[in-house]
């Protein structure tokens, strides 16, 4: 297992390639006016405690078009020593975050030489924030109040084990053995919900009388949600996204997602493979909080794997550049590098054997 | 759907087009589920999705999960290649004129081996004719590999049926035993 972690490494390195290409990329980008297109921008009063009032579409919603970023270093479930605290205070901030970026960082210098030198050049690849969350909370799950995942049911915790299980085994014998982001059919980022990842924690949000439209940058997927009567797909079809419909409560705009397709690869946030099933709901909250600023939340609810529906919330901070196209799937050698690998330690195996006959 | 009949290929370029379509059934990229770049993707046999919105419109294919955003404001200029290029949008009159560079020279126009350079620039009219009714029309120039531009026209009709919709179609999963099928694990024996 751990060798298979090295070269899932090694290939990050390959489609790390086109991340870097994602940030090169908007030199050229003049940040275009985003909202002169809404109507009837409304302005309140102007003290500085005033809540935010959003721009809106010509149909009265808040505006969220544009491109935002899910980065952070805010860990997903919090660290049991803090219990049930939710926030640092500012003048925690500065301290944990420091903290964090070495835990995060693979630029160390304790593994020997050839170790040191491959996670130093993988490090070059990642870009999962430097910063924790703006809304400086300790975790990324708010509930249950103390910030981790519930427990799982007795079933789940089976299916759990029997997928660590396989996976150790059999992970490498072929392509369809490789998790689903390995092979650029499903990302955590795109969810849902959506969790971001090591890179391309980028989405554009392009919003019209009838749809939502989220394209996650990772790997290039766009997530259509109908805002309008929609008849729901029928309850045997199934979608690695789901079949998400949208309505808004105020200013919100409120998600929900059914119809996710799962399999022993599901892969569905970052320490919950494959372990999914039909029952499965998520619903997602959108509100945007201040200019650059949407607080995304998604409440998962999974009554065969977890005793608890659990739920997340992220700061989507807005980005003046635009998302460049991922080709993941063109460019995965890391797959073919992984199965190369693997075949070639099993010659070798088989070399030693007969040698010791 | 080509104006005049006949792509204007250079002499050696129409060389390579029929080595091309002589090993089709390997090399297209469409083949290994590759993004198809544009204007292919608009009339590959999988719908689209428009959506207009209030300072780009993006265009959604059923292909392969291909999506393009196509810039209504101020042009830019494309950072590097990419499969799916780099749209800049415009209206002339009630027409959607978007142009197109930045696309590398991976894709091809279709499964005959028709193909371009890097060189690739693509000029797309879009004109609604009425409402279930576009007038497609792309310009194609590409000194690399034509000897002059040439264009292509089409009708694209919208799917009037109820409760239309794009569904997910994960094309990387059906060419991965043509990708990487020699490495499977061989059954032991």
């Amino acid at each position: 297992m751990k060798e298979q972690l090295g070269m899932i490494e090694r290939h990050l390195i390959h489609i790390g390639f086109l991340a870097l290409a994602a940030w090169l990329a908007p030199v050229c980008w003049t940040p275009t006016v985003a909202q002169t297109a809404t109507p009837a921008v409304r302005t309140k009063s102007k003290s500085p405690t005033a809540k935010w009032t959003p721009p809106r579409t010509a149909d009265g919603h808040p505006v969220f078009e544009g491109v935002w970023n899910s980065s952070s270093l805010t860990p997903l479930e919090r660290p049991v020593e803090l219990g049930s605290k939710e926030f640092y205070s500012e003048e925690e901030v500065a301290a944990y975050t420091q903290k964090r970026r070495k835990e995060m960082s693979r630029e160390r210098r304790d593994g020997g030489a050839e170790a040191d030198l491959g996670r130093a050049y993988n490090e070059e690849w990642y870009d999962r924030g430097t910063e924790i969350g703006r809304n400086r909370r300790t975790s990324r799950i708010v509930d249950p109040p103390n910030g981790r995942f519930p427990p799982m049911t007795p079933e789940g915790q089976k299916r759990f084990d029997e997928t660590r299980a396989w996976l150790d085994k059999h992970s490498t014998d072929a392509a369809e053995d490789q998790p689903l982001y390995v092979r650029c059919l499903a990302a955590s980022q795109a969810g849902p919900p959506m969790l971001p990842g090591n890179y391309n924690n980028n989405y554009q949000i392009v919003q019209t009388p009838g749809y939502f439209a989220i394209l996650s940058e990772q790997p290039h997927q766009t997530r259509i949600v109908p805002l309008t009567q929609h008849s729901p797909l029928p309850q045997d079809v199934k979608q690695w996204m789901g079949d998400s419909r949208g309505h808004w409560e105020g200013d919100t705009l409120v998600v929900e997602t059914s119809n996710l397709r799962f399999n022993d690869q599901s892969k569905f946030g970052n320490q919950y493979d494959g372990i999914a099933d039909d029952n499965l709901r998520v619903t997602e909250r959108f509100a945007r909080t201040a200019a650059d600023l949407i607080i995304y939340r998604a409440t998962i609810i999974d009554p065969t794997v977890y005793t608890k529906p659990w739920t997340i919330e992220l700061p989507l901070q807005k980005v003046t550049e635009p998302v460049y196209e991922y080709a993941c799937h063109e460019g995965n050698y890391g797959l073919a590098g992984i199965l190369s690998g693997a075949r070639a330690e099993e010659k070798k195996a088989a070399e030693q054997n007969l040698g010791h006959r | 759907v080509v104006e005049g009949g006949e792509i204007p290929y250079l002499p050696q370029a129409a060389e390579k087009k029929k080595q091309n379509f002589a090993s089709r059934w390997t090399v297209d990229p469409e083949i290994k589920c590759y993004l198809p770049g544009v204007p292919r993707a608009t009339y590959m046999p999988f719908p689209f999705q428009i959506l207009q919105g209030s300072d780009s419109i993006m265009i959604a294919y059923g292909y392969a999960d291909a999506v393009r955003t196509i810039n209504m404001g101020k042009p830019s200029d494309a950072p590097l290649d990419s499969w799916m290029g780099w749209s800049n949008g415009h209206w002339e009159g009630d027409t959607l004129v978007v142009d197109v560079t930045g696309l590398n020279d991976q894709t091809w126009f279709d499964r005959a081996g028709d193909f371009h350079s890097d060189a690739l620039h693509v000029v797309e009219r879009y004109k609604l004719l009425n409402k279930d009714l576009l007038d497609y029309e792309a310009t194609i120039e590409d000194p690399m590999v034509f000897s002059k531009p040439w264009k292509i026209n089409m009708p694209l009709y919208r799917h009037a049926e109820k409760n239309a919709r794009l569904m997910e179609f994960k094309c990387a999963e059906f060419t991965e035993e043509l990708l990487y099928g020699n490495l499977r694990k061989k059954a032991s024996q």
